[in-house]
Protein backbone atom coordinates (compact mmCIF):
# COMPACT_ATOMS: atom_id res chain seq x y z
CA UNK A 1 0.00 0.00 0.00
CA UNK A 2 2.58 2.50 1.17
CA UNK A 3 3.57 2.03 -2.73
CA UNK A 4 0.84 2.93 -3.67
CA UNK A 5 0.64 6.37 -1.73
CA UNK A 6 4.24 6.87 -2.80
CA UNK A 7 3.12 6.73 -6.72
CA UNK A 8 0.02 8.78 -6.48
CA UNK A 9 -0.53 11.12 -9.14
CA UNK A 10 -3.00 14.11 -8.16
CA UNK A 11 -5.38 14.65 -5.84
CA UNK A 12 -9.15 14.84 -6.95
CA UNK A 13 -11.66 15.14 -3.93
CA UNK A 14 -11.54 16.20 -0.85
CA UNK A 15 -15.18 15.38 0.95
CA UNK A 16 -15.86 16.23 4.48
CA UNK A 17 -18.16 14.46 6.57
CA UNK A 18 -19.28 15.01 9.65
CA UNK A 19 -22.08 17.45 11.10
CA UNK A 20 -23.94 19.79 8.42
CA UNK A 21 -20.38 19.36 5.85
CA UNK A 22 -21.43 15.32 4.55
CA UNK A 23 -20.76 14.75 1.15
CA UNK A 24 -23.75 14.30 -0.94
CA UNK A 25 -22.01 11.90 -3.22
CA UNK A 26 -21.05 9.05 -0.37
CA UNK A 27 -22.38 5.78 -0.78
CA UNK A 28 -24.88 5.18 1.33
CA UNK A 29 -23.49 2.80 3.33
CA UNK A 30 -19.96 4.39 4.21
CA UNK A 31 -21.96 7.35 4.76
CA UNK A 32 -24.28 6.70 7.34
CA UNK A 33 -21.83 4.72 9.44
CA UNK A 34 -19.29 7.63 9.45
CA UNK A 35 -22.23 10.04 10.13
CA UNK A 36 -23.22 8.16 13.31
CA UNK A 37 -19.59 8.16 14.26
CA UNK A 38 -19.85 11.78 13.96
CA UNK A 39 -22.74 12.11 16.00
CA UNK A 40 -21.70 9.71 18.90
CA UNK A 41 -17.98 10.76 19.34
CA UNK A 42 -18.74 14.77 18.00
CA UNK A 43 -15.81 14.72 15.12
CA UNK A 44 -15.94 15.70 11.70
CA UNK A 45 -13.73 13.11 9.63
CA UNK A 46 -12.45 14.35 5.99
CA UNK A 47 -11.98 12.12 2.86
CA UNK A 48 -9.42 12.37 0.31
CA UNK A 49 -9.76 10.47 -3.00
CA UNK A 50 -6.27 10.27 -5.08
CA UNK A 51 -5.02 8.70 -8.32
CA UNK A 52 -2.48 5.78 -8.01
CA UNK A 53 -1.05 4.27 -10.37
CA UNK A 54 -1.32 0.59 -10.30
CA UNK A 55 1.69 -1.68 -9.36
CA UNK A 56 3.58 -3.01 -12.31
CA UNK A 57 2.95 -6.30 -13.58
CA UNK A 58 7.21 -6.97 -13.44
CA UNK A 59 7.01 -6.13 -10.23
CA UNK A 60 3.51 -7.63 -9.15
CA UNK A 61 2.45 -10.36 -6.61
CA UNK A 62 0.73 -13.09 -8.65
CA UNK A 63 0.04 -14.95 -5.38
CA UNK A 64 -1.90 -12.57 -4.06
CA UNK A 65 -5.32 -13.69 -5.78
CA UNK A 66 -8.54 -11.40 -5.34
CA UNK A 67 -10.96 -14.45 -5.02
CA UNK A 68 -13.82 -12.63 -3.52
CA UNK A 69 -13.93 -10.31 -6.61
CA UNK A 70 -14.08 -13.85 -9.23
CA UNK A 71 -16.37 -15.43 -7.03
CA UNK A 72 -18.76 -12.36 -7.74
CA UNK A 73 -17.58 -12.39 -11.51
CA UNK A 74 -18.33 -16.11 -11.47
CA UNK A 75 -22.07 -15.59 -9.70
CA UNK A 76 -23.02 -13.17 -12.35
CA UNK A 77 -22.25 -15.25 -14.95
CA UNK A 78 -24.23 -17.61 -13.66
CA UNK A 79 -27.41 -15.11 -13.36
CA UNK A 80 -26.57 -14.75 -17.38
CA UNK A 81 -25.88 -17.97 -18.38
CA UNK A 82 -29.79 -18.78 -18.75
CA UNK A 83 -30.95 -16.20 -21.07
CA UNK A 84 -28.01 -16.62 -23.17
CA UNK A 85 -28.27 -20.26 -23.19
CA UNK A 86 -32.33 -20.08 -24.51
CA UNK A 87 -31.16 -17.52 -27.09
CA UNK A 88 -28.04 -20.08 -28.38
CA UNK A 89 -30.62 -23.07 -28.52
CA UNK A 90 -32.72 -20.56 -30.63
CA UNK A 91 -29.85 -20.33 -32.94
CA UNK A 92 -29.67 -24.08 -33.17
CA UNK A 93 -26.55 -24.19 -31.26
CA UNK A 94 -25.88 -27.73 -30.89
CA UNK A 95 -26.97 -28.78 -27.49
CA UNK A 96 -24.01 -30.59 -26.09
CA UNK A 97 -22.14 -27.88 -26.73
CA UNK A 98 -24.80 -25.55 -24.72
CA UNK A 99 -24.86 -28.01 -22.09
CA UNK A 100 -20.70 -28.10 -22.00
CA UNK A 101 -20.70 -24.79 -21.10
CA UNK A 102 -22.48 -25.04 -17.80
CA UNK A 103 -20.46 -27.94 -17.32
CA UNK A 104 -17.64 -26.00 -17.34
CA UNK A 105 -18.62 -23.24 -15.36
CA UNK A 106 -19.71 -25.58 -12.19
CA UNK A 107 -15.70 -26.22 -12.73
CA UNK A 108 -14.92 -22.83 -12.47
CA UNK A 109 -17.17 -22.51 -9.72
CA UNK A 110 -15.05 -25.78 -7.77
CA UNK A 111 -11.87 -24.54 -8.55
CA UNK A 112 -12.84 -20.82 -7.60
CA UNK A 113 -14.20 -21.98 -4.36
CA UNK A 114 -10.95 -24.51 -3.31
CA UNK A 115 -8.68 -21.92 -4.63
CA UNK A 116 -6.97 -23.56 -7.51
CA UNK A 117 -5.60 -21.06 -9.29
CA UNK A 118 -4.44 -23.83 -12.01
CA UNK A 119 -7.56 -25.48 -12.22
CA UNK A 120 -9.44 -22.35 -12.06
CA UNK A 121 -7.33 -20.93 -15.45
CA UNK A 122 -8.14 -23.90 -17.10
CA UNK A 123 -11.82 -24.21 -16.71
CA UNK A 124 -12.18 -20.69 -17.77
CA UNK A 125 -10.02 -21.50 -20.76
CA UNK A 126 -12.33 -24.70 -21.98
CA UNK A 127 -15.14 -22.00 -20.94
CA UNK A 128 -13.96 -18.98 -23.75
CA UNK A 129 -13.02 -21.89 -26.06
CA UNK A 130 -16.52 -22.49 -26.75
CA UNK A 131 -17.33 -18.71 -27.67
CA UNK A 132 -15.71 -19.16 -31.21
CA UNK A 133 -17.68 -22.59 -31.51
CA UNK A 134 -21.02 -20.60 -30.86
CA UNK A 135 -20.49 -17.89 -33.16
CA UNK A 136 -19.46 -20.42 -36.10
CA UNK A 137 -23.34 -21.69 -36.29
CA UNK A 138 -24.77 -18.22 -36.83
CA UNK A 139 -21.90 -15.96 -37.75
CA UNK A 140 -20.45 -16.00 -41.32
CA UNK A 141 -17.89 -13.35 -40.52
CA UNK A 142 -14.91 -14.82 -40.59
CA UNK A 143 -12.87 -11.55 -39.25
CA UNK A 144 -14.87 -12.00 -35.95
CA UNK A 145 -14.33 -15.38 -35.91
CA UNK A 146 -10.76 -15.11 -36.55
CA UNK A 147 -10.22 -12.68 -34.06
CA UNK A 148 -12.19 -14.67 -31.27
CA UNK A 149 -9.70 -17.79 -32.00
CA UNK A 150 -7.05 -15.16 -32.02
CA UNK A 151 -8.01 -14.84 -28.42
CA UNK A 152 -7.98 -18.11 -27.92
CA UNK A 153 -4.60 -18.99 -28.84
CA UNK A 154 -3.32 -16.46 -26.52
CA UNK A 155 -5.14 -17.28 -23.60
CA UNK A 156 -4.28 -20.66 -23.75
CA UNK A 157 -0.48 -19.78 -24.01
CA UNK A 158 -0.96 -17.72 -21.09
CA UNK A 159 -2.94 -20.71 -18.98
CA UNK A 160 0.38 -22.57 -19.97
CA UNK A 161 2.57 -19.86 -18.44
CA UNK A 162 1.35 -20.39 -14.58
CA UNK A 163 2.69 -24.05 -15.57
CA UNK A 164 6.06 -22.56 -17.33
CA UNK A 165 5.19 -24.76 -20.28
CA UNK A 166 7.23 -22.40 -22.80
CA UNK A 167 7.04 -24.75 -25.64
CA UNK A 168 3.27 -24.77 -26.13
CA UNK A 169 3.16 -21.32 -24.83
CA UNK A 170 5.22 -20.73 -28.21
CA UNK A 171 3.27 -23.13 -30.08
CA UNK A 172 0.02 -20.94 -29.31
CA UNK A 173 1.48 -17.54 -29.88
CA UNK A 174 2.39 -18.76 -33.42
CA UNK A 175 -0.64 -19.91 -33.85
CA UNK A 176 -2.39 -16.67 -32.96
CA UNK A 177 0.26 -14.90 -35.31
CA UNK A 178 -0.75 -17.22 -38.22
CA UNK A 179 -5.12 -16.55 -37.14
CA UNK A 180 -4.89 -12.96 -37.14
CA UNK A 181 -2.58 -12.47 -40.25
CA UNK A 182 -5.68 -13.82 -42.17
CA UNK A 183 -7.43 -10.83 -40.98
CA UNK A 184 -4.90 -8.60 -42.64
CA UNK A 185 -5.14 -10.53 -45.96
CA UNK A 186 -8.78 -9.57 -46.45
CA UNK A 187 -10.01 -7.19 -49.08
CA UNK A 188 -11.63 -3.60 -48.51
CA UNK A 189 -10.91 -2.86 -45.13
CA UNK A 190 -10.57 0.58 -43.63
CA UNK A 191 -7.43 2.15 -42.62
CA UNK A 192 -8.41 2.54 -39.67
CA UNK A 193 -9.41 -0.95 -39.33
CA UNK A 194 -5.81 -1.95 -40.82
CA UNK A 195 -3.89 -0.16 -38.41
CA UNK A 196 -5.55 -1.70 -35.46
CA UNK A 197 -4.95 -5.01 -37.06
CA UNK A 198 -1.18 -4.13 -37.67
CA UNK A 199 -0.73 -2.88 -33.79
CA UNK A 200 -2.03 -6.09 -32.50
CA UNK A 201 0.06 -8.20 -34.74
CA UNK A 202 3.22 -5.90 -33.75
CA UNK A 203 2.16 -6.83 -30.50
CA UNK A 204 1.79 -10.35 -30.62
CA UNK A 205 5.23 -10.42 -32.37
CA UNK A 206 6.57 -9.11 -29.22
CA UNK A 207 4.73 -11.89 -26.83
CA UNK A 208 6.24 -14.02 -28.76
CA UNK A 209 9.63 -12.22 -28.13
CA UNK A 210 8.67 -12.93 -24.45
CA UNK A 211 8.21 -16.26 -24.46
CA UNK A 212 11.54 -16.69 -25.98
CA UNK A 213 12.76 -15.27 -23.00
CA UNK A 214 11.15 -17.56 -20.93
CA UNK A 215 10.75 -14.84 -18.11
CA UNK A 216 7.05 -14.89 -16.29
CA UNK A 217 6.83 -11.62 -15.86
CA UNK A 218 8.03 -10.20 -18.85
CA UNK A 219 5.58 -12.66 -20.50
CA UNK A 220 2.77 -10.98 -18.62
CA UNK A 221 3.12 -7.81 -19.19
CA UNK A 222 3.47 -8.48 -22.69
CA UNK A 223 0.23 -11.00 -22.78
CA UNK A 224 -1.58 -7.67 -21.07
CA UNK A 225 -0.65 -5.22 -24.14
CA UNK A 226 -1.39 -7.57 -26.48
CA UNK A 227 -4.80 -8.58 -25.10
CA UNK A 228 -5.81 -5.22 -24.62
CA UNK A 229 -5.09 -4.34 -28.19
CA UNK A 230 -6.69 -7.66 -29.06
CA UNK A 231 -10.25 -6.43 -27.14
CA UNK A 232 -10.22 -3.34 -28.98
CA UNK A 233 -10.82 -5.52 -32.65
CA UNK B 1 -75.29 -19.67 -73.13
CA UNK B 2 -71.46 -19.65 -73.83
CA UNK B 3 -71.10 -15.65 -73.40
CA UNK B 4 -72.55 -17.21 -69.64
CA UNK B 5 -69.54 -19.89 -69.29
CA UNK B 6 -66.90 -17.57 -70.66
CA UNK B 7 -68.16 -14.72 -68.07
CA UNK B 8 -68.23 -17.58 -64.93
CA UNK B 9 -64.52 -18.71 -65.83
CA UNK B 10 -63.32 -15.14 -65.75
CA UNK B 11 -64.63 -14.52 -62.21
CA UNK B 12 -63.15 -17.77 -61.14
CA UNK B 13 -60.21 -16.99 -62.28
CA UNK B 14 -60.24 -13.33 -60.72
CA UNK B 15 -61.12 -15.08 -57.67
CA UNK B 16 -58.07 -17.18 -58.01
CA UNK B 17 -55.68 -14.55 -58.95
CA UNK B 18 -56.88 -12.51 -55.34
CA UNK B 19 -56.34 -15.56 -53.27
CA UNK B 20 -52.94 -15.94 -54.74
CA UNK B 21 -52.06 -12.12 -54.78
CA UNK B 22 -53.22 -12.45 -50.79
CA UNK B 23 -51.36 -15.36 -50.06
CA UNK B 24 -47.89 -13.66 -51.55
CA UNK B 25 -48.09 -10.92 -49.37
CA UNK B 26 -49.33 -13.13 -46.21
CA UNK B 27 -46.19 -15.24 -46.99
CA UNK B 28 -44.32 -12.72 -47.73
CA UNK B 29 -44.64 -10.43 -45.01
CA UNK B 30 -44.00 -13.51 -42.51
CA UNK B 31 -41.13 -14.22 -44.09
CA UNK B 32 -39.88 -11.10 -43.67
CA UNK B 33 -40.80 -10.73 -39.81
CA UNK B 34 -39.35 -14.17 -39.50
CA UNK B 35 -35.65 -12.73 -41.19
CA UNK B 36 -35.99 -9.20 -39.00
CA UNK B 37 -36.57 -11.82 -35.71
CA UNK B 38 -33.89 -13.79 -36.87
CA UNK B 39 -31.16 -10.64 -37.28
CA UNK B 40 -32.26 -8.91 -34.18
CA UNK B 41 -31.43 -12.52 -31.70
CA UNK B 42 -28.22 -12.78 -33.86
CA UNK B 43 -27.13 -9.87 -33.09
CA UNK B 44 -28.63 -10.10 -29.01
CA UNK B 45 -26.75 -13.73 -29.61
CA UNK B 46 -23.34 -11.43 -30.42
CA UNK B 47 -23.83 -9.09 -27.99
CA UNK B 48 -24.18 -11.98 -25.15
CA UNK B 49 -20.74 -13.70 -26.54
CA UNK B 50 -18.87 -10.08 -26.36
CA UNK B 51 -20.28 -10.00 -22.86
CA UNK B 52 -18.61 -13.77 -22.15
CA UNK B 53 -15.37 -13.14 -23.92
CA UNK B 54 -14.35 -10.06 -21.96
CA UNK B 55 -16.12 -11.51 -18.42
CA UNK B 56 -14.10 -14.81 -19.12
CA UNK B 57 -10.77 -12.66 -20.15
CA UNK B 58 -11.48 -10.37 -17.11
CA UNK B 59 -11.73 -13.28 -14.31
CA UNK B 60 -8.29 -14.91 -16.22
CA UNK B 61 -6.55 -11.79 -15.62
CA UNK B 62 -8.04 -11.26 -12.17
CA UNK B 63 -6.06 -15.05 -11.28
CA UNK B 64 -3.08 -13.15 -11.82
CA UNK B 65 -3.71 -9.45 -10.39
CA UNK B 66 -3.39 -8.18 -14.41
CA UNK B 67 -6.03 -5.09 -14.78
CA UNK B 68 -5.89 -2.98 -17.97
CA UNK B 69 -6.09 0.45 -15.76
CA UNK B 70 -3.49 2.59 -15.53
CA UNK B 71 -4.98 3.80 -12.35
CA UNK B 72 -6.86 3.21 -9.34
CA UNK B 73 -8.64 5.46 -6.75
CA UNK B 74 -8.06 5.27 -3.56
CA UNK B 75 -10.00 7.15 -0.61
CA UNK B 76 -7.99 8.32 2.70
CA UNK B 77 -9.86 8.93 6.01
CA UNK B 78 -8.78 11.59 8.03
CA UNK B 79 -10.16 11.99 11.68
CA UNK B 80 -9.98 15.99 11.92
CA UNK B 81 -11.02 16.08 15.45
CA UNK B 82 -7.49 13.80 16.11
CA UNK B 83 -5.14 15.55 13.81
CA UNK B 84 -6.11 18.77 16.13
CA UNK B 85 -5.47 17.47 19.22
CA UNK B 86 -2.13 15.84 17.50
CA UNK B 87 -1.28 19.54 16.08
CA UNK B 88 -2.28 21.12 19.59
CA UNK B 89 -0.29 18.66 21.00
CA UNK B 90 2.54 19.00 19.01
CA UNK B 91 2.64 22.66 20.12
CA UNK B 92 2.09 21.43 24.06
CA UNK B 93 4.96 19.59 23.22
CA UNK B 94 6.66 22.18 22.30
CA UNK B 95 6.45 23.96 25.82
CA UNK B 96 5.54 21.12 28.26
CA UNK B 97 7.50 17.95 27.92
CA UNK B 98 5.49 16.35 31.10
CA UNK B 99 2.22 15.44 28.73
CA UNK B 100 4.59 14.02 25.68
CA UNK B 101 3.19 10.44 27.07
CA UNK B 102 -0.50 10.86 27.10
CA UNK B 103 -0.17 13.04 23.59
CA UNK B 104 1.88 10.29 22.18
CA UNK B 105 -1.04 7.99 22.31
CA UNK B 106 -3.19 10.34 20.71
CA UNK B 107 -0.75 10.31 17.92
CA UNK B 108 -0.52 6.67 17.41
CA UNK B 109 -4.47 6.72 17.57
CA UNK B 110 -4.20 8.75 14.41
CA UNK B 111 -2.31 6.56 12.84
CA UNK B 112 -5.16 4.47 12.41
CA UNK B 113 -5.58 6.56 9.43
CA UNK B 114 -5.91 4.23 6.20
CA UNK B 115 -5.71 3.86 2.69
CA UNK B 116 -8.36 2.04 1.04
Amino acid sequence: MSKQVSKEAKVVVVNKIGGNEQSSNQSGGSSGETSNASESTNQSEARTSRLAQVDSLLNSNYDDIPWDEISYGVETMYTAWPSISIDMQALNVNESDISSFSTTLDGVAQAVKAGDKNSALINLYNLYALLPKYLSYFSSDESKLNIYNTKAYVLSSYVSANSANWEEMNTNVTNAINTLSKNMQTEGISNIEKSTLEKSYVLLEELKRGVSLEDKEIFYMKYKLAMEQLEIL
Amino acid sequence: MKKQISKYLLITLMIICVILLITLIYIRFFSNNESKEYAILKEKAEGEITYLDSSIIQLMNNLNNISYSRYQVTIKEINESEQQNNSSSDKENSGNGEQTSQQGSQSSSSEQNRWK
